[in-house]
């Protein structure tokens, strides 16, 4: 699946444009800093994952010279249920599909969108939220039944949160069934992020070889860490005296985290920039071929190679070359030239 | 401008009602429908809130002390299906293929709404299950979060009862209401219902 057109009204820099892209293959974005590149895959994104990358405020996005607390951006397929639409509502966004109005969580994964941005390239030594979105966005988009899951045990870890605060004791009876929700939901999140990583494990290896580092497929593993010990529910028993101080719960998939290992010590203290570049980049590879298993991903690749040196650049060139879906692209570099010969429509921004 | 406003406001206090809407509607009330269909209508927000009675059993809507299904001979007292409140009930009552008795509990437990245990009809519950008709309880809460601690939460509160306690399957996707789900869907949670004392045994 793809778009052909995209057309924005008040959206960040742009008060109305118009964009059309190549059904498949390379779409090439060029232009200066500040042109709105990065805005066009942003939008993308948004029609694709009911948010942004960076999670900002909507009405944020609304263009700053506009008099209208208002945006619309209209993105069209070249089959299916024609187009996408989103537009700001008060301080929600609303979703169409075709004529119909949609919810959010029916909208993800269809189709599945991966992002290849500087922001997650951070994903080994950055914040263990950016690992836990890695694997909750890719579950979501392959079975809409995890993201049901994780909605709802986000939910009950709310409600488990304002019995916390509350200024009364908890009640025994609503603390235990809260307990007893938050296990049913969580141990199925955990097992499903698990299996992931088992699977992420075992393709680690060879796609980081085929990126030119065989050294880094020999070091480097991958784990869940362990956050929970022994049984879901007595571990959540066991930390309400500290949750009830905290204010919240401390236990549980939302607090969940990945550990690369190089070989016996944290790989977010040994690798070099080059290589957390490189498995960064594996990592994308390695969701770009779960997704496909589902649907053809579309490829957000944001400045893409101002991040890669010499190897890995041939190495992504080949990849996206030869990918079968589509691809925007955008560069304010000299691209090399195998890329360029790929490109089938370039987008000139000023 | 005055009459206006103030309808709209009125109007503004309903679930679901914005202030556009409500201004919309205060226009529709006040220029497009005659005096005859205005008192229509008030007469039936008036009569509806005074007449409105619960039904002493099972707390859905009754003209008297009790409701029409309480006082069918033709349903199954021996079945009470608990659901959260009387749209859902009216959700599973429109496909007709519950033939048993029902609680209404009047929500659903959220410690973020402030709703605890003592605002639901549990006690009623239990005191209807020790009455010593029932056979078997059937937790219809929706499946969101706070359905699903409302079920755990009646699971252990019911426990002594004496009687066989089972969870409608409604599975994921979740997020939804009894009221919105269609026919098929309700028939099909009602009956893959599933025993909660052999599902924690396993457990
Ligand atoms: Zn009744």
């Amino acid at each position: 699946m793809s778009f052909v057109r995209l057309s924005l009204e008040n959206f960040r820099r742009f008060p109305k444009a118009q964009f059309s892209f190549a059904e498949t293959g390379l779409t090439l974005i060029l232009g200066p800093n500040g042109a709105g590149k990065s805005t066009i895959l942003e939008t993308i994104y948004l029609l694709c994952m009911g948010r942004t990358p960076r999670d900002v405020r909507f009405s944020s996005l609304v263009h700053r010279g506009s008099t209208t607390a208002y945006f619309r951006v209209e993105a069209e397929r070249p089959s299916g249920p024609g187009r996408s639409v989103a537009y700001l509502n008060g301080s929600a966004v609303v979703y169409h599909e075709g004529d119909q109005t949609v919810r959010r969580s029916d909208l993800i994964g269809k189709p599945p969108v991966i992002l290849f941005s500087a922001d997650e390239m951070r994903i080994v030594a950055g914040e263990p939220a950016l690992r836990r979105r890695m694997t909750d966005r890719i579950l979501s988009q392959e079975r809409p039944e995890y993201l049901a899951r994780l909605k709802r045990y986000t939910r009950a870890v709310e409600e488990r949160n304002a019995l916390l605060r509350d200024d009364m004791p908890p009640d025994p009876g609503s603390w235990m069934a809260l307990d007893e929700t938050l296990a049913a939901d969580g141990s199925e999140i955990l097992s499903a992020r698990r299996g992931f990583l088992r699977d992420v494990s075992a393709d680690l290896p060879d796609t980081l070889k085929s990126l030119g580092s065989p050294h880094l497929a020999e070091r480097i593993r991958i784990e869940p860490a362990e956050t929970i010990r022994g049984e879901y529910l007595n571990a959540l028993i066991d930390a309400r005296p500290q949750d009830r101080g905290a204010g919240h719960t401390t236990v549980g998939p939302h607090r969940d985290d990945i550990r690369f290992w190089d070989q016996t010590l944290p790989a977010a203290e040994t690798v070099s920039q080059g290589e957390t570049r490189i498995l960064s980049l594996a990592l994308k590879l390695i969701e770009s071929r779960r997704l496909a298993a589902v649907s053809q991903p579309i490829l957000l690749c944001d400045d893409l190679f101002s991040e890669l040196d010499g190897v890995r650049r041939d190495a992504v060139t080949a990849f996206l070359a030869a990918y079968p879906g589509q691809v925007l692209l955008t560069s304010c570099l000299a691209l090399p030239d195998p890329l360029l010969a790929a490109v089938r429509l370039t987008l000139t921004l000023e | 401008m005055k009459l206006l406003t103030h309808l709209a406001e009125q109007f503004n206090k309903l679930p679901g009602v914005g202030p556009k809407t409500a201004l919309r509607l205060a226009h529709h009330v006040l220029f497009s429908m005659t005096p005859e269909d205005v008192n229509v209508f008030a007469a039936a927000l008036t009569d509806g809130k005074r007449r409105l009675q619960t039904c002493r059993t099972c707390f859905s809507i009754a003209d008297g002390d009790d409701c029409a299904i309480c006082k069918n001979p033709n349903r199954d007292t021996g079945v009470i299906l608990v659901v959260a409140d009387i749209r859902d009930l009216l959700a599973v009552e429109e496909t007709g293929m519950f033939k048993g008795r029902y609680h209404v509990l009047g929500g659903l437990l959220s410690p973020m709404q402030r709703i605890g245990p003592d605002k639901l009809r549990i006690g009623e519950l239990r005191e209807r299950l020790k009455a010593g008709q029932v056979r078997e309880v059937i937790l219809g809460t929706v499946p969101t979060a706070e359905g699903e601690v409302t079920a755990h939460y009646l699971m252990d509160k019911l426990r002594d009862c004496g009687v066989k306690i089972t969870r409608i399957s409604a599975g994921i996707p979740v997020g939804g209401s009894l009221e919105y789900m269609d026919a098929m869907t309700v028939t099909r949670a009602i009956l893959n219902r599933q025993d909660m004392r052999a599902g924690q045994e396993q457990g």
